[in-house]
């Protein structure tokens, strides 16, 4: 194989599997705080960090290093966050065929500026710039864009409870929103890669319980990753500081193709094993062109386990079942991933998957897999 | 642990009846099976339009289908296992991106279902019904039809469904080689099937 045959192979696999926006860590829940926004600024998490964020970055780090934005050398005013996520990975995929992969994922930049409730989150970065015939080379400009910009309201300005109103471009709140979009609750649930589109949310967190409305249109700007139009709410309650329960449904339309998405989400903690438990489980009713109602079932369970702050251990399985009415149209996924936590700023992830298709029945489809090591650094 | 797994798969998994009765046409294929399959972002999506091709709505499958020529109608009817589309997503094709990579076997990030490739090659067997061209300014296409053993090369209406309709004009000859076929079309349209 030659250089850049590598090279080629390397970016159109790997960009398939692993690209991934900065998502929170649900699998901090409970067992480090009780919300989202306990930690980052949005109230769906991810992305930006607030003061308390930045002081769980140091803690769960092994080296621990100044947490803030370019370790507190470029300092804001007290009005202005700003942030970034850089990712890149390497490894080896089999789907069946065996691939390398090397590659970069994500180079995204963060702006947060607020007055007094009000604020506007912008997020630029790199995007996989669109084929253009003839195997061309894009231009800069093809390769940037913004995934997320929006403008917010916060009942309580500063604080982590209260209502929330956005208005812009990001991701309808919806489930467990795990970092991996490769998870099959994101992937086939309903908020896979760049689903980031125009809509509206209001919003409501506090430590007992939290709400999200998010109404949203397909993004009339550009060619999107998703098509659809609808409406998504996301409803979780905590039971105790331990356990959570969560209630979730979607509809959306696009081109003939209505679909409904309910589900459920469950968090438990269990604090002498420093051990998260969480689930989700959505049944999915399409309907196609108007003549056939395909229903699919979605689920995911994750266990996680801190070893010590710095050391987390990931162990996940999904099922998909594309058609529940037909056999041998199901899937099954293992997933191992093991993060360490080297620096507040740096983070070493080896990813593993082994899927099934059809497991134990008399049709399926070839097993596939993968295992990639992937750096994170936050600015 | 992985017995769990076993019997949580075997559980969900046993649901379902061995018999496919899901209906093979361009909606349903391109809704259930090609849009969550391969239109995942930096793939098959209209955001990335990898090589060209992109499968997350009908329209986008029809035009990839027929423009890059991933199923040949009426060429591969006979013998759907044979098409491009078929063969990349079971043995693999030659890479576009790189031709030295050989083959490479598609979706890429995750195989799959045996069922899922059966009813493709159904539809395609039924006549790739919604894909047999894609309707032009002109409501035209270009067709090789075999009647009673031989190739009559002519140009056809292409119906709004994305169906090949009625003959609109036949070649004055039986263009056998690509040089023929060019002149016939170059004499029988003003090119607005290409």
């Amino acid at each position: 194989m030659t250089r850049s045959g590598i090279v080629g192979v390397a970016v159109a696999v790997a960009l398939a599997v692993t690209s991934q926006r900065a998502h929170a860590y649900p699998q901090y829940q409970l067992g480090r705080d009780q919300t989202c926004t306990g930690c980052h600024l949005s109230p769906a998490g991810g992305g930006l960090l607030s003061e308390n964020g930045y002081n769980t970055a140091e803690t769960i780090s092994q080296l621990g290093t100044a947490p803030e934005f370019m370790y507190g050398k470029v300092p804001t005013p007290s009005w202005l966050a700003l942030g970034g996520d850089l990712r890149g990975a390497t490894g080896e995929i089999w789907t069946p065929q065996s691939a390398f992969a090397l590659f970069p994922m994500q180079a995204d930049l963060y702006v947060h500026a607020t007055y007094q409730g009000f604020s506007v989150q912008l997020t630029g970065g790199g995007r996989p710039a669109q084929w253009i015939p003839g195997n061309g080379t894009p231009g800069v400009f093809d390769r940037l864009w913004s995934r997320e910009h929006y403008v917010m309201w916060q009942q309580n300005p500063g604080g982590s409870e209260g209502l929330y109103v956005r208005v812009g471009r990001f991701m309808p709140v919806f489930g467990l929103r795990l970092v991996e979009h490769p998870d099959y609750t994101r992937r086939y649930g309903g908020t896979p890669l760049y689903a980031e589109t125009y809509g509206a949310a209001v919003e409501y967190v506090t430590t007992a319980w939290e709400a999200h409305v998010t109404g949203f249109i397909e993004d009339p700007l550009i060619d999107p990753v998703v098509h659809d139009s609808g409406a998504a709410g996301y409803a979780e309650l905590r039971l105790s500081p331990r356990l959570s329960v969560g209630g979730e449904a979607m509809w959306t339309t696009s081109d003939g193709h209505d679909r409904f998405r309910g589900g459920a989400t469950a968090k438990l903690y269990l604090p002498s094993q420093d051990v998260l438990v969480q689930g989700e489980l959505q049944f999915v009713h399409q309907q196609v062109d108007g003549s056939r109602a395909p229903n699919q079932l979605v689920g995911y369970v994750m266990g996680s386990k801190f070893f010590s702050p710095a050391i987390l251990l990931d162990l996940g399985v999904g099922h998909y079942d594309e058609n529940i009415a037909i056999q041998g149209l199901d899937r099954d996924a293992v997933d191992v991933n093991l993060h360490w936590f080297l620096t507040s700023h740096f983070e070493l992830v080896w990813q593993n998957r082994v899927e099934g298709i059809g497991v134990g029945q008399s049709t399926g489809g070839p097993t596939s897999g993968w295992t990639l090591l992937h750096g994170h650094y936050r600015l | 642990m992985l017995r769990l797994v076993s019997l949580a798969a075997l559980v969900a998994g046993a649901c379902g009846t061995a018999t496919d009765d899901r209906p093979a046409t361009l909606e349903y294929i391109t809704d259930t099976i090609l849009a969550p399959s391969c239109a995942a972002a930096q793939c098959h999506s209209a955001f990335k339009r990898q090589v060209g091709d992109a499968f997350d709505t009908v329209a986008s499958t029809r035009h990839s289908i027929v423009a890059n020529l991933l199923v040949s109608y009426p060429g591969d009817v006979a013998d759907p296992a044979s098409s491009y589309l078929i063969q990349t997503i079971t043995v693999g094709s030659q890479s576009i991106l790189d031709p030295s990579l050989g083959n490479v076997r598609m979706p890429y990030d995750s195989a799959m279902p045996d069922a899922d490739v059966k009813l493709l090659e159904r539809w395609i067997a039924d006549g790739l019904p919604g894909a047999q061209c894609e309707p032009s300014a002109s409501q035209r296409t270009c067709v090789v039809q075999s009647v009673a053993g031989k190739r009559v090369y002519g140009i056809y209406a292409c119906n709004s469904d994305g169906n090949v309709g009625d003959l609109v004009m036949t070649c004055p000859q039986n263009p056998t080689t690509p040089t023929e076929q060019l002149t016939c079309l170059s004499g029988a349209t003003d090119g607005a099937c290409r």
